[in-house]
């Protein structure tokens, strides 16, 4: 029993799930107690679909984006960026360069602290940045950047993941061998190989899936401005904290000297996590200059050098029993990474999404000469569903089972991965809520709409932690006339996190929405958060706002209640106003404030821990319908039907515009999207949005989205679950199973392009009309 | 980007003169031009403006029924024009083309001067267009590229209404400070596989001050298709134009698979004009339409998109 006397630690030690990693994080105990918002909870602002507050600005072209950021005497910043893949620089003539007039400034390797780790002379990619230039307009820095001479030595490069694991060359200095951890990742629950040998149905495929950029519509760019030894830092990100930290280090700066502002975001997909070069390169001439610089990444620089989901290759085998139990799943795959990355393996989501008691995953990730990997919306599952799923439509075929009956029986009830529950998983509501929607049972009786095109279905599920946890803070207070602000160093990257904080803390002050502003995006002004990345920021953040309004409203209602002097508990609110139970009195928000005056209310919020021992994930289903023309092989996405369980939605409007992100993007992962490369020159040959092709308007299909009803209320005081990543992941397996389902074929690589799908078509069994 | 000169003339022949000063280049929309001298292989130290230019500006009916379309004219507005009405394979084309962003800038004239879209050539690489030797996408990656060689160059045409242009038997005039010719749209591309400078047969002084429609093209059956990846801003992988004449001839043009746009063997044109054709014959005579093709090691799936497009453009022209 625990001692009355004795105060409770307020730092305890929890874990929280980011992108498939787990890690253990000290926390700090919320001050008191929030009784979770339950599915039953009567709330008027949280799940109301209330318009995105920062909405017409953004539709007039007014909300500030970093590249229209302008200070006193703004320089601007060009890179020079290495065109070989491999080799070293052996000499560097900026001459020409400097002598155009409107050059300010020339910075290589030797003119940038050594843990900016900028212009390294060992050239390991195309497209490394190896100088930049700074002149008093873009267009002069680009023309002066085209004039610096840079000399290389060239050295042949490594593409791929077999010259990798067989050349003795290493791709780059300090690695010890080329596989990430010098062998493959086997990760493996039960006994695969004993699983296996008894089988009584077997399947085995093989499927690669394309390396694809993340092609945000806003490039990565930078604005930093020094004053004394303090510096201000514009940047388009998905972490302000972050890159206040990556500055910092690599500045040798003391965090107090480094303020990172974010206002407006146009996307960042996990391309913009942490600091790059571009920012690196405005600090130093901003430094240097004494005036402030900005660095835009210009969009062939935006294609090579910012990070991108690499291409893999997948093996799959999945064992059943006849009636369709899954017995046995085992994954071999590779993935040439890039440069450098971190190890987003696409075997996890083989560990998770459906139940089976022996799984195993090696996972081959090699170093290769091209550019880094960064996180990609659901890294690694987004790829490895596309295995998966089409090993379980294989495996249907082959059992003669409908695939959504079989994905039916295989449900996870729990967490496999580590051996503890869910605090829930309704992905048996979002198969039959989505069958319902698409008309699964009664899809054969579509018809094509015309005779040369096949009219297919596909279905596939999801499952990825988003929990969030903490570190989050918030701060709310209530200025004299009675309005509200929320305070928080988070930032929002499109999806709406300035509307969703407003609508939390109006909900638990019991304010109007209009009367709520949520002011993020500044490391100087709101409270440490995270990274938007891994769907954590409104699972994180959101109880941390509820906290902060609880206080501020608990310290207001006393104020009132001396006014009214009447008792605490007699008090709510309600729209801005304090009325008192069985009474006729009330008063406006703005009434106490103002007998406050500057006596502030201001309440502070702290994220709790995540509970103990218990998994919580987002799941859902998508169904795809799509037509193939047989004669062409031109892949039409008609309609895709997405149904999750993200726990309670806080705005559903901005939820489903989120959730047609995922699946325009899923879209063109499947259909279109590829990064060319030609292995022999060791270059990539997209440079621009022409040769990448990312989904036009024309090819968004119809898209029901939908969320189920509910709440998680152990996950959080919100009971809200994140839906970013969610979105995407299921998207390409469903469009590619609908296309295997038109064609009577498998086409075993995405993209989904013509070329392939009449590749696979001359391999298919006639199919003669009924 | 390096800066330019931008010279708005005041008539035609102002713009004419101007374009005979060495650095000079014409611009319509700007779309292909601005991206070019961005991408670095044009550097123009002065643009002269054509779109505003009333001969080249508008679209005139000829007494006979025949059609002058200005070189300056927007592809948006050819798409919609009434006086292309009895053009539809060509008003189909124009509405094919990129993006409606693209549609509004381009204008015809630019469109069919556009240089290729090939991704070596754009990113100046293994291109003798820019000083390198061969082509690079012979042995690289060529999904996009031709499948009828032609020359060194092995790119893909993007013009979509160079496509309908050639079925309709249009005629391109073309006019400098040295005086005007008319050249036959198949004329215009002569050579484009082996030109550097240029895909067209233009001298850097010479613009397409109007393309000529004959009456006789008007009508019949006109048939359009393009075959891409998305629903739009693609270049066609393979586009096909079709039309049976009022005088029952026929002419077939593929787009997509040549270093211009690329006509139909005379014989096949003729077989789906002696009509009666019945589905095995029709698929015949598509295999025998791409029997001189050449695709590289990657791109043969255009063969087959482009015996897709020549047996749906003979059945709907054949009735």
């Amino acid at each position: 029993m625990a001692d009355p006397t004795k105060t409770p630690p307020r730092f305890v030690t929890t874990t929280v799930e980011v992108e498939g990693r787990t890690e253990e994080r000290v926390v700090e105990v919320p001050a008191f107690p929030i009784e979770p918002w339950g599915p039953e909870a009567q709330l008027t602002h949280v799940g109301a679909r209330a318009s995105r507050v920062d909405g017409l600005l953004k539709t007039m072209g007014r909300a500030p984006y970093v590249t229209d950021v302008r200070r006193p005497n703004q320089a601007y910043a060009a890179l020079v960026r290495s065109r070989i893949a491999r080799g070293r620089v052996t000499a560097i003539d900026t001459t020409a360069a400097r002598a155009l007039p409107g050059v300010l400034d020339i910075i290589t390797h030797a003119d940038v602290p050594a843990r900016t780790r900028l212009f390294l002379p060992e050239i390991t990619y195309f497209g490394q940045p190896l100088a930049a230039v700074c002149a008093t307009t873009p267009a002069i820095a680009e023309a002066a950047a085209a004039l610096i001479r840079i000399e290389t030595e060239r050295l042949p490069h490594i593409m791929t993941v077999s010259e990798a694991e067989t050349s003795e060359t290493l791709v780059r200095p300090g690695l010890s061998h080329n596989l990430m951890g010098g062998g493959p990742k086997v990760v493996e629950r039960g006994d695969v190989t004993a699983a296996l040998a008894t089988a009584e149905v077997l399947i085995t495929r093989e499927v690669r899936t394309p390396c694809a950029l993340h092609s945000a519509l806003e490039p990565h760019a930078a604005v930093a401005e020094w004053e004394g030894d303090r510096v201000t830092v514009w940047e388009s990100t998905q972490g302000i904290f972050r890159v206040r930290d990556n500055v910092a280090k690599a500045f040798g700066l003391s965090l107090a000297q480094v303020r990172v502002i974010c206002e407006a975001m146009g996307g960042g997909f996990g391309a913009k996590n942490n600091a790059g070069a571009h920012t690196f390169v405005a600090v130093a001439f901003a430094k240097r200059l004494g005036h402030a610089v900005a660095c835009v990444v210009d969009r062939p620089g935006e294609q090579i050098d910012t990070g991108n989901r690499p291409s893999t290759w997948q093996r799959v085998t999945i064992a059943a029993t006849h009636d369709g139990q899954l017995t046995a799943i085992d994954l071999e795959a590779t993935v040439p990474l890039g440069i450098a990355g971190w190890e987003e393996s696409p075997g996890d989501i083989y560990h998770e999404l459906y139940a089976c008691p022996n799984v195993r995953t090696s996972v081959r990730i090699a170093y290769v000469n091209t550019g880094a990997m960064a996180a990609f919306r659901a890294p690694g599952h987004a790829e490895g569903s596309v295995g998966l799923e089409m090993g379980l439509n294989a495996l249907a075929q082959a059992l003669g089972i409908d695939p959504l009956t079989l994905r039916e029986r295989n449900i996870a009830t729990h967490d496999q991965r580590r051996g503890r529950p869910y605090t829930g998983n309704r992905l048996a509501e979002c198969y039959a809520e989505g069958a319902r929607r698409i008309g699964w049972t009664s899809r054969a009786t579509r018809t094509a709409s015309a005779p040369h095109r096949r009219r297919g279905f596909g279905v596939a599920s999801q499952v990825w932690s988003t929990g969030g946890g903490p570190p989050a803070y918030a701060t709310v207070r209530l200025n004299p006339d009675g309005t509200a602000e929320v305070l928080a160093g988070s930032q929002d990257l499109g999806t709406g996190t300035r509307t969703i904080l407003a609508q939390v803390a109006a909900e638990a002050l019991g304010h109007r929405l209009d009367a709520v502003r949520a002011v993020i995006g500044d490391t100087a002004t709101g409270p440490y958060n995270g990274n938007s990345w891994g769907s954590m920021t409104v699972a994180s953040l959101t109880p941390a706002v509820r906290m902060a309004a609880e206080e501020a409203r608990r310290a207001l209602l006393d104020a009132a209640a001396g006014i009214l002097t009447v008792a605490v508990d007699r008090l709510a609110t309600h729209e801005g106003r304090i009325t008192v139970r069985d009474d006729e009195r009330s008063l406006a928000f703005g009434e106490v404030t103002a007998k406050l005056g500057n006596v502030m209310i201001q309440g502070h919020g702290s994220r709790g821990p995540n509970p103990d021992a218990v998994g919580i994930v987002t799941t859902g289903a998508q169904f795809a319908e799509v037509e193939v023309d047989t004669e062409t092989g031109v892949v039409r996405v008609l309609r895709i039907v997405a149904v999750h369980d993200a726990g309670r939605i806080v705005n559903p409007t901005l939820a489903e515009s989120q959730l047609e992100g995922g699946i325009i993007q899923g879209l063109g992962y499947a259909c279109f999207e590829e990064r060319p490369l030609d292995v022999r020159m060791g270059r990539p040959l997209a440079l621009g949005l022409h040769d990448y092709k990312i989904p036009t308007h024309a090819d968004i299909p119809l898209i029901d989205g939908h969320f189920l009803e509910g709440a998680d209320p152990q996950a959080n005081t919100v009971g809200a679950r994140g839906i970013a990543e969610p979105a995407i992941i299921p998207t390409a397996p469903a469009i590619a199973g609908a296309v295997a389902d038109a064609l009577g074929v498998e086409v075993p690589d995405l993209p989904l392009t013509p070329w392939r799908v009449l590749a696979a078509l001359q391999h298919a069994p006639q199919r003669h009309s009924p | 980007m390096t800066g330019f000169a931008y010279h708005r003339p005041s008539s035609l022949d102002d713009a004419l003169a101007a374009l005979a000063e060495p650095g000079s280049l014409p611009i319509g929309g700007g779309s292909d031009l601005l991206a070019g001298i961005e991408e670095g292989h044009a550097a123009p130290t002065r643009v002269v403006e054509l779109e505003r230019i009333p001969e080249l500006a508008t679209i005139t009916t000829q007494a006979d029924g025949g059609v002058r379309i200005g070189g300056g004219v927007g592809i948006a507005l050819l798409a919609e024009a009434p006086e292309l009405s009895a053009f539809p394979v060509l008003r189909a084309a124009c509405t094919a083309v990129g993006s409606p962003a693209l549609r509004a800038m381009g204008t015809l004239g630019g469109n069919l001067a556009q240089r290729q879209r090939c991704w070596y050539f754009r990113s100046r690489v293994g291109c003798f267009k820019h000083g390198g030797t061969g082509c690079a996408a012979v042995d690289g990656e060529h999904v996009y590229h031709a499948i009828f060689a032609s020359g060194t160059c092995h790119a893909a045409h993007p013009s979509d209404p160079a496509v309908a242009l050639l079925v309709l038997d249009a005629r391109v005039e073309v006019r400098s400070v040295r005086g005007t010719r008319m050249l036959d749209i198949e004329a215009l591309y002569e050579g484009a596989a082996e030109n550097v400078r240029s895909e067209t047969v233009l001298a850097g002084d010479e613009v397409i001050v109007a393309v000529h429609l004959d009456a006789a093209a008007r009508d019949g059956a006109q048939h359009w298709e393009k075959l891409t990846q998305r629903g739009a801003f693609d270049l066609a992988l393979v586009s096909c134009a079709g039309v049976r004449r009022t005088d029952g001839s026929v002419r077939i043009a593929l787009g997509g698979v040549a270093a211009g746009p690329w006509r139909a063997p005379h014989s096949v044109e003729e077989d789906i004009a002696s009509g009666g054709l019945d589905e095995e014959s029709i698929e015949a005579l598509a295999a025998r339409a791409t029997y001189d093709a050449t695709p590289l090691a990657g791109n043969a799936y255009k063969v087959q998109m482009a015996e897709a497009a020549i047996r749906r453009a003979a059945k709907t022209i054949a009735n």
